[in-house]
């Protein structure tokens, strides 16, 4: 039988270095469309900001060139929107987020067809997150039927995609957007908005 | 880090959803429609309408 092992460094019980489990701060909203006909976008908007507030960062509508997979469900000419909103949002909340903009789409359908994709994700100052309803091996679950995609993660100045990251996700626009957006979040963590 | 003007030129009036141009000193981004200008401060474009200020 071998000598009994001898720890290196011992550590008192009570100074144990064991982390204490607490709530992340909140994240801001970022949700991107998808819509062929602007006055249903519209509404898709006005929609979405009685449930979570004011946005307050508006794209012009652009193109969407990366896939026809949605051209089958609303026509060809897709184009795409994003927006954020004021109100920070409880990072806890992304499958009821999801859960409510799944449930304007089927709103706003016709004859069984969506006519505006709503895809929302969530901005940390760490990461970008989208919810999904589809799983996939790198989502994670979260609750009643939500996973969670990591799209984005914040490293050396700058969101950056990972190998599975869309196409869209990984626009220059887009991501610039997230870096003034992340630059608001943190004010806006500490009560305020950009001074005068 | 300054927004790019890029990043600017794409960004959308919150009021009429139509779009606005970033003002020649990149203080502000104009909505000719609403006649709203929406402050730039430290490099974050403030796009809510209560916050932006009539042009005249």
């Amino acid at each position: 039988m071998g000598q009994a092992f001898q720890p290196a460094v011992w550590v008192c019980p009570e100074k144990s270095i064991m982390s204490r489990p607490k709530e992340p701060l909140p994240a801001k909203l970022v949700i991107r469309f998808l819509f062929r006909d602007f006055g249903v976008q519209v509404e898709a908007l006005r929609r979405i900001e009685k449930i979570f507030g004011q946005m307050d960062y508006l794209s012009a509508p652009g193109s969407f060139p990366y896939t026809t997979y949605y051209d089958r469900e609303m026509g060809g000419g897709i184009r795409r929107q994003t927006a954020a909103y004021l109100d920070l949002v409880g990072q806890v909340t992304l499958p009821d987020i999801k859960l409510r903009t799944n449930a304007i789409e089927e709103q706003l359908s016709q004859a069984g067809s969506r006519q505006v994709n709503i895809d929302p994700g969530m901005l940390s100052e760490e990461r970008f997150v989208l919810a999904t309803g589809k799983n996939f091996t790198h989502r994670i679950y979260l609750r009643d039927g939500i996973f969670a995609d990591l799209t984005l993660m914040y490293q050396k100045g700058a969101y950056r995609p990972l190998p599975w990251t869309y196409p869209d996700y990984r626009e220059p626009e887009f991501i610039d957007l997230l870096g003034v957006l992340r630059k608001k979040l943190r004010f806006q963590q500490d009560g305020k908005l950009p001074g005068r | 880090m300054a927004i790019s003007k890029e990043l600017l030129e794409i960004l959308a009036c919150p009021k009429c959803k139509g779009p606005v141009e970033p003002d020649e000193n990149m203080t502000a981004l104009i909505c000719r429609q609403c006649r709203l200008a929406y402050e730039i401060r430290e490099d974050i474009p403030i796009m809510l309408i209560d916050e932006a200020k009539p042009l005249d």
